[in-house]
């Protein structure tokens, strides 16, 4: 389709990108002289046009998002999200698959970090996912995302725990076609008479189909009456779809550097290293006052695996620091897995322990029937299965 | 961002409304997702089934 | 008064060159990012391949 009467200089006007002008019907004629035949927008558009048509040029995808930089390593493979110590049982209930509804208790004794008891709820469906998690002291965390449509995702995220302030995050996360760009405030106010809260932008853009960079910059006003801090942290990422490998190097001063590699369909290895500079206080060695301070650079290293077996999953890691731990999950029935951690510090000769069940309910009779094997998710029968139920 | 002219009434009205809706969000949010959950399951599963666990 | 020659006085325990490099930054920096490299090696090397199951 073409405009009856193309602009003077020799642009297709409908191929401009520019929102606002109508492609179907010859534009005012004096709108289509402003617009194009101004130097400043013609160059402009002619700028636009042919960075977006070069950007499309380049097949890019987009890299994920950034908060996603090294969830291979860091979430996949190693223990971090799934260690714990103590004993736990979690009974889980789902009602339905699609849209998603399902509730937990979890229980827990001898763990610092998990509450007594705590009861969870999530529902999801295409757009709109909901979580609650409420425990034994009524602390409340409660997470809402909603999906505009397939590149805007709002999410807000509340914390409740008794005597310790309240934080809500409010996020907004835009997916184009070769980046990720995502927005947050944390607890951001302007009722002290200017910004209070934390302010974070965050960008991940693809260069060619491998390789990424981005940048996080992070503006936090802590109190009214101290000053602002703004610190920028740069990220890279590579991937090679077999292999990944990311840098960051933070504005604290830190510089971490991870390795993935999916070596066989069930197996997955990764390495991380964090370097992270510190300045301590030296002391004069008699008067015990301060005389001034002194870079120190602590680093850690870690290597992991992860093998995922036909009932079972298995993690393990060992790091520079002495630490060896491992996670093991097993499914001894349809319905109940154990959960085993443990890890053990060869520095400084201590360990960890954790043992777990996890129960999984039905709470309709096809959910139980497709739990114990009996039947697909179309709620048709699987073949060999008994057919007793 | 300074000079953001706020009375301290209206300053303490803001402050009221955000901490009932806080409360409100901690007391109401569990129960809320539960009633989009309960709402969207075709059988409406009775409550009872929200603690009892048959293994 | 003048204690700068407290310190001195005292016997100084004698380091090897390891021990003093050991106490310097670039001696993390170096351990780490060797054991990075060595991690990358092993991990891409069919070593690796050989610890996967065969199933």
């Amino acid at each position: 389709m073409s405009t009856p009467n193309p602009s003077p200089l020799g642009t297709d006007i409908s191929k401009l990108a520019i929102p606002t002008l109508p492609g179907n019907f010859p534009p005012e004629t004096q709108k289509s002289g402003f617009w194009s035949s101004n130097p400043i927008f013609y160059y402009l558009n002619n700028v636009y046009s042919s960075v977006s048509e070069h950007r499309q040029s380049l097949n890019l995808v987009n890299p994920g998002v950034f908060e996603n930089l090294t969830k291979e390593v860091s979430r996949d493979v190693f223990l971090n999200q799934y260690f714990f110590t103590g004993l736990r049982a979690d009974l889980n209930k789902a009602f339905i698959m699609n849209p998603v509804f399902q509730i937990s208790h979890a229980l827990s004794i001898g763990s610092e970090q998990i509450p007594p008891y705590a009861f969870s709820a999530l529902y999801a469906n295409d757009n709109l996912f909901l979580q609650g998690n409420l425990d034994n002291n009524f602390s409340l965390s409660g997470r809402l995302h909603y999906g505009w449509d397939k590149h805007n995702i709002t999410k807000a995220t509340l914390q409740i725990v008794k005597d310790q302030p309240t934080m809500a995050q409010l996020e907004q996360d835009y997916q184009g076609n070769d980046f990720s760009f995502n927005f947050k405030a944390l607890n951001p106010s302007i009722l002290d008479g200017r910004f209070t809260g934390v302010a974070v932008g965050s960008l991940l853009q693809a260069l060619t189909p491998k390789l990424a960079v981005g940048l996080e910059s992070v503006y936090s006003v802590q109190h009214p009456s101290y000053p602002a801090e703004a610190a920028v942290s740069y990220v890279a990422r590579y991937n090679n779809t077999n292999w990944i490998a990311t840098a960051q190097l933070q504005a604290q001063g830190s510089l971490s550097t991870s390795f993935w590699r999916k070596v066989t369909e069930n197996v997955e290895a990764g390495i991380e290293t964090n370097l992270q500079a510190t300045m301590k206080p030296l002391t004069d060695p008699i008067m015990g006052a301060p005389v001034g301070f002194q870079p120190v650079i602590e680093g850690t290293t870690t290597l992991g695996a992860k093998y995922e077996f036909r009932q079972s999953v298995f993690r393990g890691q060992i790091d520079s620091q002495g630490k060896v731990a491992c996670f093991l999950e097993k499914r001894i029935l349809p319905t109940v897995s154990i959960l085993f951690s443990g890890e053990l510090n060869h520095f400084d000769n201590t360990s960890k322990l954790g043992l777990g069940l996890q129960l999984e309910s039905a709470g309709s009779e096809e959910l139980m029937k497709m739990q114990q094997g009996l039947i697909d998710q179309n709620g048709n029968p699987i073949p060999g299965a008994p057919q007793t139920l | 961002m300074s000079g953001l002219a706020l009375s301290e009434e209206s300053k303490e009205r803001i402050v009221k409304i955000l901490d009932t809706t806080t409360t409100v969000v901690h007391y109401g949010w569990i129960p809320f997702v539960l009633y989009v959950g309960w709402i969207s399951t075709p059988n409406r599963p009775s409550l009872i089934k929200y603690v009892y666990f048959p293994v | 008064m003048d204690f700068s020659n407290f310190a001195k006085n005292e016997p100084k325990k004698e380091l090897s060159k390891f021990e003093q490099f050991k106490e310097t930054p670039a001696y993390q920096v170096g351990l780490n990012v060797g054991l990075f490299a060595l991690g990358v090696a092993f991990i891409q090397s069919s070593l690796m391949d050989l610890l996967a199951p065969q199933i």
